[in-house]
């Protein structure tokens, strides 16, 4: 069905790892290409026409969370990001420089194939016309879904792949909240976990990224124990 | 003060006010024996004889000089009253070194006392050198040998707690790479049963390291996350409905029998944890109880907030009780598998939050396991919110 095959980077210290994960990916059908030296993925990153880079973060020298924000700077490649089991900090600090998702290392490779057709899926739209495509509008901002582009006031804003997923979402609900859970179904293709901070990490970037409403309030609001809203002027 | 300063205190002054009473006695017999030389000479000894026969007179103690005198014929001339300004500055001044003397000798011993109280309650940070500083004798070699101590033990419990988390964060590279082997094992061959069970092995011995670097942290200090106030009841209620759900597979409940509402600062996911642990281990524990109740509960007056887990098993043996905080512990109760972090993960994380936590047997059969919060102050409920810009939810906003 895909006209070729979809590219993807792997960027690990463990090169053992690396040729593991390399052959399971490869035998799902996907083109890989790895890098067990992180300046060298950046570089690649960069260069090379990448559908997602899986970035580990923790690695030594040019360290996971630098290498994420210089591919960031330059390019908003989706990244997958795998992170230690139980470490918060990096997660967060991850997702705040960018990441479109992560996932808790060590992990099946079968999570890991999961995790990349979800970020896949919303940033390569498929075959069949969205029906629900074209241009969405909520005041200033207005989103094209099918270019994944974004506006706001008349300025374009650069959005991450799970970013412009989310706000997605919220337009299309605009005025209305919408669940933490269904956010994460639809955006990050994914059940909502209990204490997962994923998506306010999300939101509360995209809210940087956007001005404010006329009165001064965040277009974005979190509203108690049902989610987020995306007001309407 | 305690009781060994007033120990000292009491001997100190009371061998004072001995030596006082003996001298100022001495003193009260000598003037009265000199009260009455006047009267002898009276009597018609020459004044020039008179000072050699002082020496003359018996030397001994003055309790025997009065009755070898003739008792005097007249009246003896009246006594003066007791000095009061002179005894009462003497025993103030007495009073006085005695309490000097005696905070002196005591006060070392209650710092050793305060620095082996906090040792023992796993405080290795404090040192006497400052304490004893300016002194030179027993007691400050006493706690020169309690600084090196403390030194020695925290040296060595550091080494064991980096060693631990060491050990635990290199088995992480293996396990990923185990874990993706048997992915591709799995990929070749799907309907291979075998590869399953090594794939729920390993995400075990993840678990268990995991279990393994949250401990070590936990014991190190490093907590994750930011304070933010944690709304106890939704807490709660979170833990037990999804207990619930797990277990509902094998047929057995947990109910949620009694709660209230109560805010408490801290980090939710920490809180959380210690909470779901302290219930799978009932769950786990009391394998054939068909319910595990979890009540909550606020403790206004003490400003508490008390989550109590019970289940109506076997119970455990009283000798036993204190070690289910241990990691790894084994009781007779235990099965195969032991009682594993998971309390002992509960315990640091409660303690870490400035709470306690107790089991015990109930009267009726079975454990319970009761975890007490300190509520959070007022002003933190209301402006420490993180959540400033929150709309309130249609369900509950005006």
């Amino acid at each position: 069905m895909l006209a070729r095959m979809t590219r993807v980077l792997l960027i690990d210290d463990d090169e053992k790892l690396l040729a593991l994960l390399s052959d399971y990916l490869v035998e799902e059908g996907f083109s890989v290409r790895v890098e067990s030296e992180s300046a060298r993925g950046v570089a690649q990153a960069l260069a090379g026409d990448y559908a997602i880079v899986v970035l580990d973060v923790m690695m030594p020298r040019l360290n996971g969370l630098d290498a994420l924000r210089r591919i960031r700077l330059q390019s908003t490649v989706p990244i997958l990001m795998l992170t230690a089991r139980g470490d918060d900090i990096d997660r967060i600090t991850g997702l705040e420089l960018g990441a479109d998702d992560y996932v808790a290392k060590p992990c099946t490779p079968r999570e890991l194939v999961a995790r990349l057709r979800a970020i896949l899926r919303r940033t390569q739209p498929g075959p069949e016309p969205d029906p629900a495509a074209g241009m969405l509008v909520s005041g200033a901002l207005i989103m094209w879904p099918q270019q994944r582009r974004a506006e706001w006031a008349g300025r374009p804003v650069s959005l991450t792949s799970t970013e412009f997923s989310l706000l997605e979402v919220l337009l299309r609900h605009a005025g209305t909240p919408v669940s933490k859970n269904d956010l994460s179904e639809r955006a990050l293709g994914r059940p909502h976990a209990r204490h997962d901070r994923s998506i306010d990490v999300h939101l509360s970037s995209v809210r940087r990224k956007l001005g404010a409403l006329p009165d001064g309030r965040p277009l974005i609001q979190a509203v108690h124990r049902q989610g987020y809203q995306l007001l309407k002027e | 003060m305690g009781r060994l300063f007033w120990k000292f205190f009491a001997f100190i002054w009371l061998a004072q006010l001995g030596g006082i009473i003996a001298i100022a006695s001495a003193f009260w017999f000598n003037d009265a024996r000199l009260d009455r030389a006047p009267e002898d000479r009276a009597f018609g000894v020459p004044q020039g004889v008179d000072a050699p026969a002082e020496p003359a007179r018996p030397p001994g103690p003055p309790l025997h000089a009065p009755p070898l005198h003739a008792p005097p014929p007249q009246e003896p001339p009246p006594r003066g009253p007791v000095p009061l300004l002179p005894t009462l500055t003497t025993l103030l001044a007495s009073l006085a070194t005695a309490l000097a003397l005696a905070w002196y000798v005591a006060k070392p011993i209650r710092g050793l006392r305060a620095a082996f109280g906090a040792a023992a309650a796993g405080n290795l940070d404090v040192r006497l050198r400052p304490v004893m500083a300016g002194r030179d004798d027993e007691l400050a070699d006493l706690g020169r040998d309690f600084d090196h101590m403390a030194d020695r033990l925290q040296k060595s419990m550091n080494g064991q707690r980096r060693l631990l988390h060491d050990v635990s964060h290199e088995m992480r590279s293996p396990l990923a790479r185990l874990q993706a082997a048997v992915g591709l094992m799995r990929q070749r061959y799907a309907d291979e049963p075998a590869t399953s069970r090594m794939e729920e092995e390993i995400v075990r011995m993840d678990r268990l390291v995991g279990d393994l670097l949250k401990l070590s942290r936990l014991e190190a200090g490093e907590l994750a996350g930011a304070v933010e106030p944690i709304d106890m009841q939704e807490l709660v209620r979170g833990v037990v409905t999804d207990a619930d759900f797990e277990t509902a597979a094998s047929g057995r409940k947990v109910i949620l029998r009694q709660e209230s509402a109560g805010t408490v600062a801290g980090r939710p996911e920490m809180l959380h944890g210690a909470i779901e642990n302290v219930v799978r281990n009932a769950l786990k524990h009391a394998p054939q109880t068909p319910e595990v109740w979890v009540e909550t509960a606020v403790d206004d007056a003490g400003g508490r907030y008390v989550v109590s887990v019970l289940d109506s098993g076997p119970g455990i043996p009283e000798g036993e009780l204190p070690g289910l905080f241990t990691p790894f512990f084994r009781g007779a109760g235990a099965g195969a598998d032991g009682y594993g972090l998971g309390l002992a993960i509960a315990r640091r994380s409660i303690e870490a939050h400035g709470g306690s936590i107790r089991v015990g047997n109930r009267a009726k059969g079975g454990l319970e396991v009761t975890i007490v919060l300190p509520l959070a102050e007022p002003h933190f409920r209301d402006a420490g919110d993180p959540r400033r810009d929150v709309l309130p939810s249609p369900a509950t906003g005006s």
